[in-house]
């Protein structure tokens, strides 16, 4: 009876975990196994871009990993202009700097560690370009800590803990600590390329396969020339991309959002707390070595959504800002943007802001034009088309 | 509502407190009895009210002296609600309530009373077991029966089957639409009200048949928990209907000792309207549920100081003869009490309450001049008509049911339909289930 039980429960689910399976290795549409990096690096060196199904789980990491595979294959050749940066960076691209060459290493969450690991690989590639743009964002001096929040994954401000280093850039970080004349050991991340038990669950996950099912006659990488493909995520050649489209902003959704992310981010604007303060120093020794390696450093601030700037205003102060301000007035470096939206005259939401914290591409166009003079005295050329 | 570890001591102490209580009852004579019966009671509303209660009342509390420009002195509690606490303390009430009236002997064996508390398929969710009908099968030998064991694992299925696609693909609309109200129209606020009739009904229900199931599979027989309540022709139908273990608990332990109604009218009514008073606090510490309660009482109370009125005008205009009739009212009666139970507080449910029909002459202004009425409520076009189509599904298979059990008809049909049949509903359940979706919403009573 046991053996007849067993039988027919084996013969009704073992069927269907099996398409489960299937479809999910098959098309695998989040990049869990199949990360392709080198085929999307093979499209962006090839001078098109990429698009992408869904904004990949391990986005971070795949960018990381398609920066090292651009490099592994000599497509980066040193650049006039270069950004180290985030998402909240990844709208500067090379329409703006039309006489400059230029790349953007926008890494999603990326913090200084990050940094300091494509500094490091920049500087053992001996490709460090003549201008580094650095986006400073709230969480780049604080650990990170991912929570569920509403039955959605939220990063939240944990700045008692040590930050955590890309595992894929482990040997370019190593470089760029030892070049930095620094000692301090980071954490690593999970090297996203590397298949865990989680993945592996992931494979049998129904949620997951009706993800992929309606997926499944899409292609999951293509190659484009243009900027706005519908239903793709789009990874430019220049490194960039937006991670919406103008017509994809809820408004609704963008003050919602707003709200949750002052609840658990507020700590995130100070560079007093805890650990950051040791970050805060590896920062500063990465511009003046930029400046000794005959790197003008640009430091770069993307506003926030005017909601949570009105919030952090009204309830506390940018110190993180402040202290930025000061040093590079002390050590003659060029700062442009700011937290605050105000200062470029975005005092409402309207659809400036994707969320909380992402302003959209005539935004950051707009910054950087109104420091047309600043980077010109530089040498660096801002395009005047603002659209 | 959460599962902190150390919260298993709170079980702990009413296990330990009602199995010593039951002896003791049972040892005793006269008031003693009694006695050992109000220690018992005194430990499960007590821990009811200092993990449930305590900080609501001391919110109103402080809402009440500030009225009177006073400060309340009284700090609140820094607890969470452990999981599943209103249902296991009612179970371990039953036990010594029934003892004490001398219709279940005291079990002596410190675990299988333990067992009966914390019975885990219906341990956070119910059924709320009575003794007699659970402690016997404690000590039952159960053989591997091949019918029972599948009969179980059908049951299951089908409780999945409710929970994971119709109660949280409904979920998606109810959760959008009552997060932000406003910004909807009366069409949108009725379409909500609607969804979450039966996103309820699928979550709880879904809940109790994989209880059930589980039980079943290890040879336990639960009580049954929901029959059909939205076919009920009257509000006092649907609660022989709905939570049938609350409701019946209610009935044996609270009403009944009131005096129910073998007393006057008027304190008949009382009653009444104290047990969904305290059915409705039973549900959470919160005014909402407080007026979901009273709702329900009121429309009982209404129902039976109207009964003859009513029947005259039914037989006068025939609408007797159309029972059906009766299903919708009730069913929009019940509908439009799950407002506040559903709403996050008070001003919510009373904005939805009152939109719900006032925007309807706007909506038909509209809808006669071709204009859209319809607004995005967090799903698509598919998956709206999809839920419908699952609503249908389900009530269809209820009514099928009430001519013969579904596993009857299953068990007639030639084994390539029956099987056909379970590969369609794992196929639907694999294509159409949410699994990103909340947990039970009875898990955090």
């Amino acid at each position: 009876m046991y053996k007849r039980l067993l039988i027919n429960v084996s013969i009704l689910l073992l069927p269907l975990v099996a398409v489960v399976l299937a479809v999910n290795i098959k098309v695998d549409s989040g990049f869990v196994i199949n990360h392709r990096s080198k085929e999307i690096a093979e499209i962006l060196v090839s001078g098109a871009n990429a698009g992408v199904k869904y904004i990949p789980s391990t986005f971070g990491s795949l960018q990381t990993a398609i920066i090292e595979e651009r490099i592994r294959i000599h497509d980066l050749k040193k650049k006039d202009i270069v950004v180290f940066g985030t998402s909240r960076s990844s709208e500067v691209n090379s329409e703006i700097f039309p006489q400059n060459t230029f790349f953007n290493c926008a890494v999603p969450g990326g913090n200084i560690l990050d940094y300091i690991a494509l500094y490091g690989l920049y500087n053992s590639n001996h490709m460090l370009p003549k201008y580094l743009v650095i986006s400073i964002d709230p969480w780049t001096f604080h650990a990170r800590r991912a929570v569920t929040i509403n039955k959605k994954v939220q990063y939240i401000s944990d700045p008692s803990s040590p930050l955590v280093a890309d595992k894929d850039l482990e040997s370019n970080y190593r470089f760029g600590m030892v070049s930095l004349g620094l000692k301090e050991e980071a954490q690593r991340k999970k090297n996203a390329r590397t298949l865990s038990p989680d993945d592996l669950i992931q494979m049998l996950s129904p949620d997951y396969f009706q993800t992929n099912i309606q997926s499944i006659f899409d292609k999951m990488v293509i190659k484009t020339d243009r900027n706005n493909v519908d239903s793709y995520f789009i990874i430019r050649s220049d490194g960039g991309y937006s991670l919406m489209q103008q017509s994809q902003i809820d408004s609704f959704y963008v003050k919602e959002n707003s709200f949750k992310f002052i609840d658990v981010n507020k700590s995130n604007f100070f560079i007093s707390a805890d650990t950051s303060s040791i970050y805060w120093s590896y920062f500063k020794k990465l511009l003046i070595n930029l400046k000794s390696h005959e790197v003008t450093p640009i430091v770069y601030i993307s506003p926030v959504n005017p909601i949570v700037y009105e919030h952090l205003s009204n309830s506390l102060r940018v110190d993180l800002e402040e202290g930025i301000d000061v040093f590079c007035k002390d050590n003659n470096i060029l700062r442009i943007g700011s937290f605050n939206p105000n200062k470029y005259g975005y005092n409402y939401v309207g659809n400036y802001f994707m969320d909380a914290y992402h302003p959209v591409g005539p935004v950051v166009r707009n910054i950087f034009y109104s420091h047309r003079n600043e980077l010109k005295d530089l040498g660096v050329i801002i395009s005047n088309n603002l659209n | 509502m959460a599962f902190v570890p150390v919260y298993i001591l709170i079980l702990g102490f009413t296990i330990v407190v009602d199995y010593f209580a039951g002896i003791y009852i049972e040892g005793a004579e006269g008031k003693q009895r009694k006695f050992f019966l109000i220690l018992s009671l005194i430990a499960n509303v007590g821990v009811l009210a200092v993990f449930k209660y305590y900080n609501f009342l001391n919110q109103n509390f402080s809402f009440l002296l500030h009225g009177f420009g006073l400060n309340n002195p009284i700090p609140y509690l820094a607890i969470l609600l452990p999981i599943g606490l209103s249902f296991h303390t009612f179970q371990a009430m039953s036990y010594t309530i029934e003892v004490y009236r001398g219709r279940q002997k005291a079990e002596r064996h410190f675990g299988i009373y333990s067992l009966y508390v914390m019975f885990y398929p219906q341990l956070v969710a119910g059924p709320i077991e009575r003794p007699q009908n659970l402690l016997h099968q404690f000590r039952e030998r159960f053989d591997f029966d091949y019918d029972r064991v599948t009969s179980g694992l059908r049951l299951m299925a089908w409780g999945l089957f409710k929970k994971v696609v119709i109660a949280d693909r409904l979920g998606i609309v109810v959760d959008t639409v009552y997060s932000n109200p406003e910004q909807y129209n009366s069409l949108n606020l009725m379409i909500a009200t609607f969804f979450f009739s039966f996103q309820i009904f699928c979550d709880f229900s879904g809940y109790s048949d994989m209880a059930i199931g589980a039980a079943q599979v290890m040879g336990f027989k639960l009580m049954t928990n929901f029959d059909k309540p939205y076919q009920s022709k009257s509000v006092n139908e649907f609660w022989k209907r709905w939570h049938i273990s609350l409701s019946t608990w209610f009935r044996d332990y609270l009403y009944l000792s009131l005096g129910g109604n073998r007393v006057t009218i008027p304190r008949w009514y009382l009653n009444l309207f104290i047990v969904f008073l305290v059915s409705g606090l039973w549900h959470g510490a919160n005014w909402t549920f407080i007026i979901w309660g009273s709702l329900h009482g009121f429309y009982l109370i209404f129902a039976l100081a109207t009964k003859n009125g009513r029947e005259r005008f039914n037989n006068f205009f025939l609408l007797n003869r159309f029972p059906i009739l009766s299903v919708f009212t009730t069913f929009a009666l019940v509908s439009f009490a799950w407002i506040f139970f559903r709403a996050d507080d008070v001003n919510t449910a009373f904005y939805i309450a009152t939109h719900i029909f006032t925007g309807v002459p706007d909506l038909i202004k509209k809808a006669l001049s071709h204009e859209s009425v319809f607004q995005a409520i967090g799903t698509s076009k598919f998956d709206l008509i999809l839920s419908v189509v699952l609503i249908a599904f389900l009530e269809i298979v209820h009514y099928v049911q009430r001519k013969k059990g579904i596993y009857a008809i299953l068990n007639e049909c030639p084994k390539v339909i029956r099987w056909s049949i379970y590969y369609m509903l794992l196929l639907v359940i694999l294509f159409f289930g949410e699994f990103n979706q909340s947990s039970f919403i009875y898990f955090q009573f």
